[in-house]
């Protein structure tokens, strides 16, 4: 049932996207570029093996990001792992979030490790900490009326999941490419929903777990 | 015959096209890099026309393949140094349209938004993506679930999934 929703949903959002087709003569010109390009590349090596150069020539040649369309640009997700989302200061983001900027505080995962702070600047505000380890930390008010729950009812829908406790948090945690790996873990602390992904590194179950046990309670 | 070739590609450029920039724009949130990578997903088409257009459905080859550039365009970005993301200001946009699907596709990891935009939105099977993608088909369809479930919560949290009931 939600798959069907999913794609009526995805289907409409698109329809909004209002996209004029242009000429496809830059895409053909890009697929010549392409052609004269892989040319020059073997006569590089050809080149390199009889002593000769023509790098020179290489250089000389357009990129097909030098055909981008021309089309006001309109960026959703830019960098930021949140929508909207302006880089700031961890201090920043904790005197202008309009909840507790709760977060790990771990070998993996300390205040002295982080990398980048995002807060979005559209509602629902959400924040997101990055560290060093390439873990990433979303913080947002929860609006699940009953996280267990829901939780629970997630798990059973589409399993690679399952449900558990943090401390006194209702927990998520969601598997990565296999079941001894965690994806990511999902908790709501006192009204504050922590989410918590391990980014390119995968972490086991228990790392994650542990990451996800040092955020503070109180 | 490179005419008919170009007739022919003319054709699937005007029924394709739109259809291959909105892929892109649910996977990269930019319109600017979507229509750059339709772009350019339709000149690797040109270049391998001998194939592609014998292919039944060559859309649906355009859209893995728009799907795969768009991973490896994050996984490039992610690599170089990049100006701070500021907000823009626009005409109206998907964003202001339905926030609550922007923010849950945001959720997803590049992988997961890539396999769940074309399974959910492109419509292709599991087996396509998984060709079309180069991962086992195994791994798209545990990308599929995990994806699944984290939109789950992210819409069922606002009752958006409710709402399109």
């Amino acid at each position: 049932m939600f798959d069907e929703d999913l794609r009526q949903r995805l289907s409409r959002y698109t329809e909004t996207l209002h996209v004029q087709i242009p000429a496809p003569a830059g895409a053909i010109q890009r697929a010549r570029q392409h052609a004269i390009r892989r040319i020059i590349v073997a006569c590089v090596a050809v080149s390199a093996v009889t002593g000769g150069s023509i790098l020179g020539a290489v250089r000389l040649m357009p990129t097909p990001s030098a055909q981008k369309p021309s089309a006001a640009g309109i960026t959703l997700f830019g960098d930021a792992p949140i929508p909207r989302g302006v880089e700031t200061t961890l201090a920043t983001a904790e005197s202008e979030a309009t909840f507790s900027l709760r977060r790990p505080d771990d070998a993996l995962a300390a205040d002295d490790s982080i990398t980048h702070v995002w807060l979005s600047s559209t509602e629902p505000q959400q924040a997101a900490i990055e560290y060093r380890s390439g873990i990433l930390v979303l913080v947002q008010l929860a609006q699940f009326t009953d996280p267990a729950a829901q939780y629970a009812k997630v798990a059973k829908e589409f399993g690679s999941s399952y449900v558990t406790a943090i401390g006194d948090a209702p927990a998520l945690v969601i598997y990565g490419a296999s079941s001894d790996v965690a994806g990511s873990i999902d908790m709501v602390i006192k009204g504050v929903r922590v989410q918590i992904r391990s980014g390119d590194t995968p972490l086991s179950i228990d790392e994650m777990l542990r990451i996800a046990g040092s955020v503070d309670q109180g | 015959m490179r005419d008919e070739a170009a007739t022919a590609f003319q054709r699937v450029w005007d029924r394709e096209y739109v259809r291959i920039v909105r892929t892109a724009f649910l996977m990269t949130g930019s319109r600017e890099e979507a229509e750059d990578l339709a772009q350019e997903s339709f000149a690797i088409a040109w270049r391998k026309w001998g194939h592609v257009g014998t292919l039944e459905r060559p859309g649906a080859w355009l859209q893995v393949t728009v799907g795969r550039l768009a991973l490896n365009w994050r996984r490039r970005r992610r690599r170089q140094p990049q100006p701070l993301a500021t907000p823009e200001a626009g005409p109206v946009e998907p964003v202001l349209v339905d926030p609550q699907l922007t923010r849950a596709l945001w959720t997803l990891t590049p992988g997961q938004r890539a396999v769940i935009v074309l399974r959910f939105y492109a419509d292709q099977s599991v087996d396509q993506v998984a060709r079309g993608l180069g991962k086992r088909p195994g791994t798209v369809r545990a990308l599929t679930s995990q994806g699944l479930a984290r939109l789950r919560l992210i819409l069922d949290e606002n009752g958006v999934a409710q709402d399109v009931r």
